[in-house]
């Protein structure tokens, strides 16, 4: 067999015991590249781990894979035509981002919804911070071995999205909010959808916690494991359940209440270690805050009453009368040709989002569209955490390192 | 170890119960009244002509300008629709056309099994839209 044959098996050359003392300390760490396909990194992420053994000696998150320009589409189209683009930033909770967007908006333009939409707004943001919880938690037991509790979860998180459905015809991408209020009325047996759903969803939250709360693989897996100190969450800027499980006291709806939280009772839940085991239980107990708030709303709310300002020049007008009295056609047609232009400013609305705080930051110079749309992701924030929490950790809580952050990855690139 | 069990016992239960899943495509779910399928293009019930009365305020509307509309003069002297095209693969579903419509001729339909073989099966022309439009006799905006 001679070199030039093509078939002939290379030649490695023979190892000797002895050449391993002469490779540095530094090659001996192996580089593993994580994602950006890997069906744990919920989407498209790529974390560079470097290895020694099975201990990760760094993790270098790279993201960026799925950036579409928000933002920039967001400065290029007219107030109510980027509220279906928030829907596609953090896209398992799109309410969500739709309330902070509209906030923002009513913010610059000096306007505030009718009190009965607003109670409809916190509804919905809580249904939607249950749906994204259960997401978060489906993804993460199946990324640690629980698969069934994927299947639970999801089989949950479809009657939130049929009451979605219901109110305003899609189940991800909802664009539900609109500047003013609602400018369609409430469907008849919305209410009863959210009672059934408030009635069945505690007994199976219990099922989850049987299933996992006390069992030793799970505690094995999540206790003690990605310990974030409370100083440290504090100078990384994190938020949400990332913050409050190790132990410091910050919630948007408690800090800076926003719609008719102030008229809400509720717990914030905080965890007393930091760890993936403190922040599970975090979200769990947020999932039982939120059905309490929905109850309040519902039992509080207004029957009737508007649900759309009228007369503002910011809002839509009526549907129906559009093609019967005059002056409400020439306000729609304005109303939709030219938009309508706040006046110059600019403002930051947070909100608290089932990931941590949510920020719009909007500037108007008066035209109808922004000058400029920032947005203040909270899984961007958190996720940056993520190679203080794998330094010395072992290469199998990778998975659960990434998934106990809870992030989206539409929501972190944007 | 009676812990373990806990979970088993979880498990176990959900063997005697009915499927969740229905089996799709044999069986298809009924859509909510606001579903927000394709949008699609009205005509009156009675007389058969189309709604539209090319005002152009959905093409404007449109976050992302997939509608396109031509508007010829009509035989009164008037303006009318020529041609309607969606492309439906830069829609985003949202229900602002159908929303903005001040005679309800466009409207969200229940259509969404969209897939084809070839980019130009996403262009949707007038009359295809218009097909759509007849099946569902309760329009988007009135329920
Ligand atoms: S649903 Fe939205 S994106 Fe699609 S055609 Fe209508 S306005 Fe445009
Ligand atoms: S479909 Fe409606 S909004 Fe669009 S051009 Fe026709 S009448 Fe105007």
């Amino acid at each position: 067999m001679t070199a030039t044959d093509p078939g002939a098996p290379t030649s490695f050359g023979t190892f000797d015991v002895s050449d391993e003392r002469q490779i540095s300390e530094r090659s001996r760490e192996m580089v593993l590249n994580m994602g950006p396909q890997h069906p744990s990194t919920h989407g498209v992420m790529r974390v560079v781990l470097r290895l020694d053994g099975e201990q990760i000696t760094h993790a270098d998150p790279v993201i960026g894979y799925l950036h579409r320009g928000v933002e920039k589409i967001g400065e290029t189209r007219r107030y109510s035509q980027f509220t279906p683009w928030t829907d596609r930033t953090d896209y398992v909770a799109a309410p969500q981002n739709n309330v902070g967007w509209i906030l923002a908006v009513e913010k610059l333009c000096g306007i505030e919804a009718p009190e009965r939409a607003q109670y409809w707004r916190v509804i919905m943001a809580e249904l939607s911070r249950i749906a994204s919880h259960l997401v978060w938690l489906g993804t993460h037991a199946l990324d640690i071995g629980a698969l069934s509790m994927s299947l639970y979860c999801f089989r949950e998180r479809e009657l939130i999205l049929d009451i979605f459905e219901k109110f305003c015809g899609a189940r991800l991408t909802t664009n539900m909010m609109e500047v003013g209020g609602f400018s369609r009325g409430i469907p008849p047996d919305l209410v009863g959808m959210i009672e059934n759903f408030l009635h069945i969803f505690p007994s199976k939250q219990q099922e989850y916690s049987d299933l996992l709360t006390e069992n030793p693989i799970w505690i094995a897996r999540t206790r003690g494991i990605g310990v974030i100190e409370p100083e440290v969450a504090l100078d990384y800027g994190l938020t949400g359940a990332c913050l409050r499980g190790s132990g410091i006291n910050y919630d948007v709806r408690k800090a800076q209440p926003y719609l008719v939280y102030d008229r809400l009772e509720f717990d914030v839940p905080l965890g007393t270690n930091g760890d993936v085991y403190d922040r599970y239980l975090v979200r769990m107990e947020e999932m039982r805050q939120a059905l309490r708030i929905v109850r309040q709303c519902l039992d509080q709310m207004p029957t009737d009453g508007p649900l759309m300002l009228n007369d503002s020049n910011y809002a839509i007008p009526p549907h129906d009368t559009v093609m019967r009295t005059a002056e409400d056609m020439q306000r729609h047609f304005v109303w939709v040709i030219k938009g309508f232009s706040p006046p110059p400013g600019e403002v930051y609305v947070a909100i608290e989002h089932s990931k941590g705080e949510l920020g719009h930051y909007v500037v108007s110079d008066g035209t109808p569209t922004p000058y400029r749309v920032r947005i203040r992701t909270p899984d961007f924030v958190n996720l940056q955490i993520l190679p203080y929490m794998a330094q010395g950790a072992l290469l199998a809580d990778a998975v659960a390192l990434i998934g106990t952050i809870d992030i989206v990855l539409g929501s972190v690139d944007r | 170890m009676l812990n373990e069990f806990k979970g088993f016992a979880v498990t176990l239960k959900r063997l005697l119960r009915k499927p969740e899943t229905i089996e799709y495509p044999d069986v298809k779910r009924d859509m909510a009244g606001r579903f927000r399928g394709l949008p699609s293009l009205r005509a009156d019930p009675e007389t058969g002509e189309a709604l539209c009365v090319a005002c152009g305020l959905c093409a404007r509307i449109c976050p992302t300008s997939c509608l396109e509309m031509h508007v010829v003069p009509s035989e009164e002297g008037d303006r009318e629709l020529g041609e309607f095209i969606l492309r439906s693969g830069r829609c985003l579903f949202c229900g602002m056309c159908a929303q903005v419509c001040p005679v309800d001729a466009i409207t969200m339909s229940k259509q969404y099994e969209l897939s084809t073989q070839e980019r130009d099966g996403l262009i949707y022309t007038k009359t295809e839209l218009a097909r759509f439009g007849e099946q569902d006799p309760d329009w988007w905006a009135q329920v």
